[in-house]
């Protein structure tokens, strides 16, 4: 046994070695020039530690995004479609909310702390309401459907929301800076959080003061840390309260939550309004940082937000919040280092190799934290 | 089911024949149609509908009649867009080429707005007369030039060889040449270059790379990006440290607005500064009003496009008069295709009068195409110029403008 | 009276039809729905005498006819001037509106009077009558001049990557959200090789079969590592696939592969060699230029089929549905179709009665590719140009609201489906477009005195913005209305109504129920 065990393994080496001169020599087709990679670290290697920061920032939009997901998926087991778009509404909602409450023009450090939190609450509380609404109206009466029919109802919401959003930007009487050409094209969220660091005088660059050519911006740390407190949140929420475990156990098995006495339309409605209000807080965010609203943003979004639900193991919080920040990190280094007209497809082309490897995902198999 | 009920029924099928015998007319005149075949939908509305309104206006001063008033045109405007991709799709396109080629009273086809979808019409519309074809705004080179790379594909486009389609705007070999030297006389000796990866955006971001390198400027990157991406971050700090540990003097950015050129510039700002340090230049696809908006007025603050022609206060009389004309019916002009759009409805019109005072037949396809090449010296909106063999303007001008306040304004004219 | 009820909702909502179309298409529209009417209604009949059921079936018509005549008469007297056009000549109005009326009439009792028939013969009929009329339409549209051909031709093509998909979906239960990858791996099989641009002008007989198995061959290949994962994991696999495939073909534009052992590795240990490159900058796929143009199909005594002619290009997509229409059949009838159903009720089960999964998975991903091959082949040759945008994941998306709207696991559902919703993309939404913009232009704008108000009603009441609302609500409403599309699957249809199906069997005599069913 000992010797079996200790044995070179001839095989498995050769496989290695092989996928190793595949990727040489196929790799610079996409982008992949392993030499040149190595070498543009090697010459800035700051720089990586600049990439990660830009990853971890992105990557938390996308992972509360994907928390909606992951919540909707584990209870009903719908792929929301509609969900990337109720974001993309909460962009438009944050953005109106700061322009008719006059935080947009106004230069007093307090009044915009308090017209962003204000925008913040109504953008939850909205993209909320939005959400359980879509299920009211869409999914509700899908439930006993055949499994597919609510996926296309989620499409034809997700084509809704889009015209929606694509009418809200051509309203310049509610945000004046949207301009005369339409709602088509991207409008400009902004950069509020600049604003409010140069009325006080500070630096928008944290690390400017450190000599090091690093930037870590405001706009990064509020993400990052608004993103940290929401999933802390939420995860406290489906763990201790008595409306986080009827979600468990809705997603565990419906039918015997419904007989332990479960009030199934409540949690499911409760799971929606949950997954709105972080759509909508993420689009605040989104918003703050990277200074866009944008009809079609909720698709992409959308999108990349599914996938990340995916690869951490979809029903699964903590998973489809590691599936966010290793996609916004991933695009980022593929941005920085790669070929970036082939961003979009390595994120996929991971997602798929992670998914060979782990069929159900990063954190996939503990179901028992299933939201 | 009575007698009764039939007899009714009867009544009224008869009673509405009868209506129908008085709403129906007689056939009117001799009609000619002109059509146009253009995206109306995403942000290529904003400069569409300022076409379709430009051509409208030429054919209204014209009252709808050529030939001394034994004409009648009309013009229709077609979409060659499908709510299924939100941008011009093939199929339409092909489709608008076929019903315009089937109806023997369409005499010109204006169109179209992206070059990709102007290889699929050209030799349909080349095969059925040939009904001739006037773009407003295709910049392909290849669609009227033969391409080094692709040797034979140009004729391909037109299967009966004659040559019938024809753009008043200036391609983008054009574009890029002079955008080249353009960043070379800001003093610029680095350039690096994105483009959208589309046939437009590559291809003027391509032609700038090759002149770019003739005249001495150093191409530190030419890279294309993900159009749909939500931000670009990563990409600018690769940018902000690839000129030997700096940023480059300027970037060159071959795209539209449709392709997130917003957001692009949004993260060049956030990276990089203002658009005085690294300097920030792009083709016509980013003149819009669509652009800056999307931007902000502080971000686009100094940006430089290139748009063929010269400005719009620089144009000749019968320009000036018709922006002044545009600004009365539609409100104000802030894009750059209109005056094209103008321009094409202006080139049919005057091949219908010459067919006709040649003592020609102005229903015949092949007349009138004729006619729109033998076009020299024309005094149009655009100035003096003349088609060549090739169906090209000879409009070889190039204005920049740079934003201002908000706004595009016009900072010289170049050749 | 629930006869006379529905014969006067379709008289009025095909009159209505005529208000987007007009001229001739009464004549058209007329046909079509006493065929629905004809097949819907007449169905849930009791079998009993044809003549009998089509003398039943007489006032029905004649008043749905009856009111599309009126309707359209009313639109070409008084709407077509609201919205700025010109009337349709007289004789058009009278012949279209007598062939119209006579359409509707003869095919809503001639089809329910075929009901009486035994049901051999019925279908028989049916048949003959469904062919004759497949027949018929393009030269009937030619000669109308109302240019529906083309349109339908393309939700011909949706149909045939329906039917593939279907398979996956529908057959093996595999849920697959990027179909259309496949079908840009067969358009861009044949306008690779049969392009000037790469110099191969390979024949289109050939090509087409080139790209089916190139089609089937990426299935297997992209099939083959998606098997572990179940449902949803499959999904999103597929859809990263349905992402990758298209970027792939828009960046393969300088394909560059070099020897990485003698460019690099020996180099690194200042060994001089020279570097052994094998492609160097190869413009692959053309990218965004598209590849264009791609040959076309000829054939003895027609000659090359021209785009202008969709005659031609319309039988041949005919035929090659009727082919896939064949093969799938038998296909589902054989063993391994069983096995995919057996597969997609409940995989351990399956396994457990010595289905192996492994290859039954396989076989419906490369099978329902190689569908979308065909379908990839046709589209690049009638179009005659490719670009990648046209295969992005809305492309995926509407294939599979093809499946699901129109039934899925149900052949004739995804005829139906397909028809019915590109149909509404491509002919039923422009068409409303161009007549509300018009309308709004002719009436309402110019009764607006203030300009300001003038250009906010025309900014926001331009319908072109409510492309994606309309197409939304479309999918939205078709779905609550009808979950299980519009021809469901009998089994998926037995899930559904548990309660009702034994009830349907053993009543089905009686036609009130059935007609309780179809409200």
């Amino acid at each position: 046994m000992e010797t079996t065990r200790k044995k070179f393994n001839w095989r498995r080496f050769a496989i290695a070695t092989l996928v190793l001169y595949i990727v040489f020599l196929l790799g610079p087709i996409v982008g992949l020039d392993i030499p040149v990679v190595a070498a543009a670290i090697k010459a800035n290697p700051l720089q990586l530690v600049q990439f990660l920061i830009i990853g971890i920032s992105n990557g938390a939009i996308v992972a509360i995004i994907a928390l909606g997901y992951t919540m909707v998926y584990g209870i009903i087991e719908l792929i929301n479609f509609a969900h990337g778009d109720v974001y993309m509404i909460g962009v438009f909602t944050s953005l109106t909310v700061l322009s008719v409450t006059g935080t947009l023009e106004s230069k007093d450090p307090v009044k915009i702390v308090l017209g962003l939190i204000f925008a913040l609450i109504i953008a939850i509380v909205f993209c909320a309401v939005l959400n359980a609404t879509i299920e009211r109206l869409a999914y509700r009466r899908l439930r006993n459907a055949p499994r597919l029919a609510p996926l296309i109802s989620a499409i034809g919401m997700s084509f809704i929301i889009e015209n929606i959003g694509l009418m809200w930007a051509a309203q310049a009487w509610l945000v004046p800076s949207f301009g005369t050409t339409g709602g088509a094209s991207q409008k400009v969220f902004p950069d509020m959080l600049g604003i409010l660091f140069a009325s006080l005088g500070w630096n928008i660059n944290l690390l400017a003061s450190s000599g090091l050519a690093l930037r870590l911006t405001i706009k990064d740390l509020l993400v990052i840390v608004l993103a940290v407190v929401l999933m802390t949140g939420l995860y406290l929420f489906v763990q201790r309260t008595r409306l986080g475990k009827a979600m468990r156990a809705t997603a565990q098995n419906r039918d015997a939550a419904k007989m332990l006495g479960i009030d199934i339309d409540r949690v499911i409605t409760a799971t929606f309004l949950i997954g709105g209000g972080l759509a909508g807080a993420a689009g605040l965010m989104a918003g703050l940082y990277n200074n866009t609203a944008w009809w079609f943003m909720g698709f992409r979004a959308g999108l990349q937000s599914f996938t990340a639900a995916v690869l951490g193991g979809i029903g699964n919080i903590t998973g489809g919040m590691l599936g966010g920040f290793l996609i916004g990190l991933l695009a980022s280094f593929s941005d920085g280092y790669l070929n970036a007209r082939w961003t979009n497809a390595l994120v996929f082309a991971t997602l798929v190799l992670i998914l060979l490897f782990r069929p159900t995902g990063l954190l996939g198999e503990q179901t028992g934290q299933k939201a | 089911m009575s007698k009764r009920f039939f007899a009714v029924l009867s009544v009224l099928i008869i009673a509405s024949m009868a209506l129908a015998a008085c709403g129906a007319t007689g056939g009117a005149g001799a009609t000619l149609k002109i059509v146009s075949s253009l995206p109306m939908t995403g942000s290529s509305l904003t400069q569409t509908q300022t076409i379709v309104n430009a051509m409208q206006l030429r054919l209204e001063q014209a009252g709808s009649k050529a030939c001394g008033g034994k004409y009648t045109i009309e013009y229709e405007a077609w979409d060659d867009a499908s709510a299924a991709l939100g941008k011009w799709d093939p199929a339409v396109e092909t489709e608008n080429a076929n019903k315009a080629a089937a109806d023997a009273s369409i005499i010109a086809y204006l169109g179209t707005f992206n070059s990709g979808a102007a290889k699929l019409s050209i030799p349909i519309l080349n095969a059925a007369g040939p009904l001739t074809m006037i773009s407003p705004a295709n910049t392909n080179p290849g669609l009227t030039k033969a391409d080094k790379d692709l040797p034979g594909v140009t004729d391909s486009y037109y299967p009966t060889g004659v040559r019938s389609y024809s753009r008043v705007v200036a391609a983008d070999d054009i574009q890029g040449k002079v955008a080249a030297n353009f960043v070379k006389s800001l003093g610029a000796t680095t350039v690096y270059i994105l483009d959208d990866q589309e046939l437009y955006g590559k291809g003027v971001a391509d032609v700038f790379d090759a002149t770019a390198q003739e005249i001495g400027l150093t191409v530190v990157g030419h890279e294309g990006i993900d159009p749909k991406a939500a931000d670009y971050k990563a990409l600018m700090t690769k940018i902000s440290t690839s000129n030997a540990g700096g940023p480059p003097d300027a970037i060159y950015v071959g795209m539209v607005v449709d392709n997130n050129a917003s957001q692009l510039l949004k993260d060049k700002v956030a990276i990089m500064g203002d658009n005085e340090t690294v300097k920030y230049v792009g083709p016509d696809g980013i003149q819009t009003q669509a652009f800056i908006d999307g931007a902000g007025a502080d971000v686009s603050a100094g940006v430089y496009a290139s748009v063929a022609g010269v400005a719009l206060d620089k144009l000749p009389p019968a320009g000036l008069q018709f922006v002044k004309d545009y600004t009365a019916k539609f409100g104000d002009l802030t894009e750059p295709y209109a005056v094209y759009g103008y321009e094409t409805m202006n080139v049919a019109l005057k091949a219908i009068e010459d067919v006709c005072a040649a003592g020609g037949d102005p229903t015949d396809r092949a007349a009138i195409n004729s006619a729109v090449f033998a076009i020299k010296n024309f005094d149009g909106a655009l100035g003096t110029w003349s088609f060549d063999a090739n169906g090209d303007a000879s409009l070889t001008d190039m204005t920049f403008y740079q934003v201002k306040d908000g706004k595009y304004e016009a900072v010289g004219t170049f050749k | 009276m629930k006869i006379m009820r529905s014969g006067i909702t379709f008289g009025i909502v095909a009159g209505l039809l005529t208000f987007l179309f007009g001229g001739w298409s009464v004549a058209v529209i007329g046909s079509l729905m006493g065929v629905g009417l004809g097949m819907g209604l007449g169905s849930g009949l009791e079998r009993k005498d044809p003549f009998k059921i089509a003398k039943d079936m007489a006032p029905t018509a004649i008043v749905a006819g009856t009111i599309l005549v009126v309707l359209s008469i009313y639109q070409n007297t008084f709407v077509q001037h609201a919205i700025g056009k010109q009337p349709a000549p007289i004789n058009i109005m009278i012949f279209g509106n007598l062939i119209g009326f006579l359409g509707t009439v003869i095919f809503t009792t001639l089809l329910a009077g075929l009901h009486g028939l035994p049901e051999k013969e019925e279908q028989k009929w049916k048949m003959i009558l469904l062919a004759v009329l497949v027949v018929a339409f393009p030269f009937i549209d030619k000669l109308t001049a109302l240019r529906w051909t083309a349109q339908i031709i393309f939700a011909l093509i949706f149909v045939i990557l329906g039917l593939g998909l279907n398979i996956v979906v529908g057959y093996a239960g595999l849920l697959d959200l990027g179909y259309a990858a496949f079908f840009a791996i067969g358009a861009y099989t044949t306008g690779m090789l049969s392009s000037p641009v790469h110099g191969i002008q390979i024949n289109f007989w050939i090509v087409i079969w080139i790209a089916a198995v190139m089609a089937a061959l990426w299935g297997f290949m992209l099939g083959a590592p998606t098997l572990p994962l179940r449902g949803d994991y499959l999904a999103i696999v597929t859809l990263g696939f349905g992402e990758i495939v298209p970027v792939l073909f828009k960046n393969l534009i300088d394909v560059t592969i070099k020897e990485p052992f003698t460019c690099w590795i020996l180099p690194m240990f200042k060994i001089q060699t020279s570097c052994i490159t094998f492609v160097q900058d190869f413009d692959l796929t053309l990218g965004e230029k598209g590849i264009s143009p791609i040959g076309r199909p000829s054939l003895p005594l027609i000659g090359e089929f021209q785009s202008s002619n969709p005659i031609t290009w319309y039988f041949l997509i005919i035929a090659i549905i009727l082919l896939s229409v064949f093969i799938i059949r038998r296909l589902r009838d054989s063993r391994l179709g069983r096995a995919w159903m057996a597969i997609r009720e409940d995989e351990l089960a399956a396994a457990q009665m010595g289905i192996d999964p492994v290859k039954t998975k396989l076989a419906a991903f490369a099978l329902g590719a190689t569908f979308s091959g065909f379908a990839g082949a046709f589209y690049a040759a009638y179009i005659a140009g490719i670009f990648p945008s046209v295969f992005d994941f809305s492309a995926s998306i509407i294939i599979l609201c093809v499946v699901i709207l129109g039934g899925i696991g149900n052949i004739n559902g995804v005829i139906v489906g397909g028809l019915v919703l590109m149909t509404a993309d491509r002919l039923f939404l422009p068409a409303l477009k161009d007549f509300l913009a018009s309308l709004l232009t002719h009436t309402i704008l110019p009764s607006i005195s203030d300009p300001v108000v003038q250009l906010a009603v025309k900014d926001n009441a331009n319908p072109i913005l409510y492309r994606f609302l309309l197409f939304g609500l479309t999918l939205v409403i078709m779905m609550a209305v009808r979950p299980e599309g519009l021809i469901p699957n009998a089994q998926v249809r037995a899930e559904l109504h548990p309660d009702e199906a034994p009830v349907a069997v053993v009543e089905a005599e009686t036609p009130m129920n059935n007609k309780a069913k179809k409200g």
